[in-house]
């Protein structure tokens, strides 16, 4: 008798001790949880069917947006993927999609899909090669000039692209707000050097527009260069084309040994 | 007293087998699921921690409709709506051997956050009527162009998914392949899709990680 009640006893300690180690499992907190949230769940289910639902365009936009991941809409980087993105949702909204080169991501979508459709890996952002496909490819894309100025100097850092030696600037970067206008200008057609200025500063973040520093000395217009100026600048502030550096650099030949070496401060003959 | 002893036995059996069953299996046969895909090994399994919750973008209980609205069991008549055993099914059985692909119709940035694992990204955008290279596309599938009409004999067989009950993606997508001719008997619709996927702690996988 003694040795059963023992025995019960030793299985009773036994299975405590495993119903313990069990405990997260089954814990009844889980369970009035769950119970409460089907409640809740009722409750808002009812409170929403008396809502009228939202047909009209903002409520469109606001669910457009609501698909869209913040951290995708915070991300510059992804500018294109956004357009596409749009697109996409706007085309599954019925509305006719509003990207002007819609082909391109079209196109960049249709290689990635058939990479993988290859067995391969599909190629995302196949990095540029050359100048104006780093150029070009942002500027579609809608990334910040800043963006592009960090793009471009790594890539000319690291040796993969080549930049003329008058679009250096006199800190040794690369004149990223010359490129920027002169592209601009270019699709703009004519502008006026206001304009052109206004273009160049406003590429070049944080800086004004601000009257070139020229001095008349015997009928000779001298340019004093500036920090941040490269010499494809200095002609596109006075010639309205940066092509025309060419001018200046030979009339300062004496001075300038190539086109990437200006100096803050020196002063530079602009034939007029 | 042998009534007790009893107890305290039956007490003893019922907690061993939840000691044992603590093992998250996908069905009492199968623990999880390993092939080779595209010369990649994949394997299938749940979540073991049976505490795990989804706390990401798949806990949202209500997104706007439209256009996030509730789809029927069906994509499109003649195309068969799967779960998630035949998803793994399809895999072993067609995508493995090359016969077969398993389709996320989402947008590369969800494609890239995480896949079903052995699923390729063909984005539902792709393959609308207005994309001028769909062609190339539906070649890739196995799509034979004769004379002004497609030919799908050869075509592979597809499992199409996006992010659940509540995506319009991969319906869209397989309406617009049945619309360009594709056989519906090739095409399969996982319906549950990420959201399902994530809620039985099946395994994601990030494509390019």
């Amino acid at each position: 008798m003694y040795r059963i009640v023992v025995l019960i006893a030793g299985f009773l300690i036994a299975v405590s001790g495993m119903l313990f180690l069990q405990g997260g499992q089954r814990d009844p907190a889980d369970f009035a949880l769950a119970e409460d949230i089907v409640i809740e769940d009722v409750a808002q289910m009812s409170a929403r069917t008396s809502q009228a639902p939202a047909t009209d365009l903002s409520g469109l936009t606001s669910a457009v947006r609501a698909s869209l991941s913040p951290e995708t809409v915070a991300a510059p980087e992804e500018a294109d993927d956004m357009a596409a993105m749009t697109s996409g949702v706007l085309a599954g909204l019925g509305a006719p999609a509003p990207a002007p080169g819609g082909d391109d991501a079209m196109q960049q979508a249709t290689a990635a899909v058939l990479a993988s459709l290859n067995g391969a890996t599909a190629p995302t952002n196949p990095a540029p090669q050359s100048l104006e496909a780093i150029i070009s490819q942002s500027m579609q894309a809608g990334e910040s000039d800043a963006y592009i100025d960090a793009l471009l100097n790594e890539a000319v850092t690291s040796g993969s692209v080549q930049v003329p030696e008058a679009l250096m600037t006199v800190d040794g970067r690369v004149d990223t707000r010359t490129l920027i206008a002169a592209i601009v200008q270019q699709s703009m057609g004519s502008a006026d050097a206001a304009e052109i200025q206004a273009i160049a500063a406003e590429a070049n973040a944080g800086t004004t527009p601000r009257a070139p520093a020229v001095q008349e000395v015997a009928g000779e217009r001298l340019y004093t260069v500036e920090q941040g100026d490269s010499l494809a600048y200095i002609a596109l502030i006075f010639y309205k084309d940066s092509g025309q550096f060419e001018r200046i650099f030979e009339a300062n030949r004496d001075v300038i040994a190539s086109p990437d070496k200006i100096r803050v401060g020196q002063q530079l003959r602009i034939p007029g | 007293m042998f009534r007790l002893i009893l107890v305290a036995a039956l007490a003893c059996v019922i907690t061993s087998k939840d000691v044992l069953a603590q093992e998250v299996r996908i069905t009492p046969d199968t623990a999880s699921f390993s092939v080779e895909v595209n010369g990649k090994l994949i394997t299938i399994e749940r979540n073991q921690d049976t505490n795990h919750k989804i706390t990401n973008e798949f806990t949202k209980t209500s997104r706007p409709c439209p256009p996030f609205c509730i789809h029927p069991i069906s994509a499109a008549p003649g195309v068969t709506t799967v779960g998630e055993l035949e998803v793994i099914d399809f895999i072993e059985t067609s995508v493995a051997k090359g016969n077969g692909l398993l389709i996320d119709s989402r947008l590369p940035e969800w494609f890239a956050k995480g896949t079903i694992p052995g699923a390729v990204n063909v984005p539902f955008a792709t393959l609308e009527p207005s994309n001028p290279y769909r062609d190339q596309i539906l070649q890739a599938l196995g799509g034979v162009q004769s004379g002004a009409g497609w030919s799908f004999a050869a075509a592979r067989d597809l499992t199409l998914f996006c992010n659940g009950p509540w995506c319009d993606q991969s319906p869209r997508a397989i309406r617009n392949l049945v619309d360009a001719g594709y056989p519906a008997d090739k095409i399969r619709y996982y319906r549950g899709g990420m959201q399902l996927w994530l809620l039985l702690g099946l395994t994601v996988e990030s494509p390019n990680a």
